[in-house]
């Protein structure tokens, strides 16, 4: 299931990079290159916060889950399992907020 | 939630880590700029970043102490308090994007000092006789 996603998700994004090359490449530089460029931007910075949501909350939701799992089979480690939990948690979320500022650079630039 | 003294050392001294890089990073920038190698706007880039990484730890740890507070049970409105954490992070974050004029370098450079107070965190536990 879980490999068939992630090949799915792989051929998505192919096709979303090999169709946003040939979007840069087609028109006439002159009239149509500006706003070829902006769709492009678009694509990057829209692609780009999606694909960092999407691996966050994953990693999110696996830390959290095997965190409350090692909880919940051993309550007396709950001081040990929580503060690389918190650690992970933060690490995480640092990642996703950079592309958050790399999206909002590219959306600035539109 | 019933923590024992070296867990709270522990944490305390994760947290004291991350001030730490921050402060690195911050006087790392200021020595750039000091020496002309990097324009002034990037140390109040950093600044803000660093205290927006800094406040979102010290919120998470906040909530998530909370909410594990119970004794084996997640208590109520944790959800909602983070997810409420993240959206503040997140218009933070644009309005210091938007309309902040900051460097951006400086900016992620700020939002970095976590890794590297995890980074210094780590080294100094292995540095330790009982590691």
């Amino acid at each position: 299931m879980f490999r068939r996603f992630t090949f799915s998700f792989l051929v998505a994004l192919l096709f979303v990079a090999v169709a946003s090359v040939a979007l840069a490449a087609e028109g006439t530089p002159a009239a149509g290159g500006d706003s070829n460029v902006k769709a492009v931007i678009a694509l990057a910075a829209g692609f780009g916060i999606a694909i960092a949501a999407f691996g966050g909350a994953m990693g999110q939701g696996k830390a959290i889950a095997a965190g409350l799992e090692g909880i919940a089979r051993n309550p007396s480690a709950q001081n040990k399992i929580f503060i690389p939990m918190i650690v992970g948690l933060a690490l995480i979320e640092s990642l996703v907020i950079y592309a958050l500022v790399i999206a909002f650079v590219l959306v600035g630039k539109l | 939630m019933g923590r024992d003294a070296p867990d709270r050392l522990s944490l305390r001294a994760l947290t004291n880590r991350i001030f730490l890089s921050a402060g690195l990073i911050l006087a790392g920038a200021g020595v750039a700029v000091a020496a002309g190698a990097a324009s002034v706007s990037l140390l109040p880039g950093a600044v803000c970043g660093a205290a927006i990484a800094c406040g979102n730890f010290f919120l998470i740890r906040k909530i998530l102490e909370r909410a594990f507070s119970g004794g084996g049970t997640v208590t109520k409105g944790f959800v909602v308090q983070y997810v409420l954490k993240f959206l503040g992070l997140i218009g933070v974050v644009y309005l210091v994007v938007r309309y902040g004029g900051f460097d951006l370098l400086g900016f992620l450079l700020g939002l970095s000092s976590l890794f590297l107070g995890v980074l210094l965190e780590a080294v100094s536990r292995s540095f330790e006789p009982n590691a």
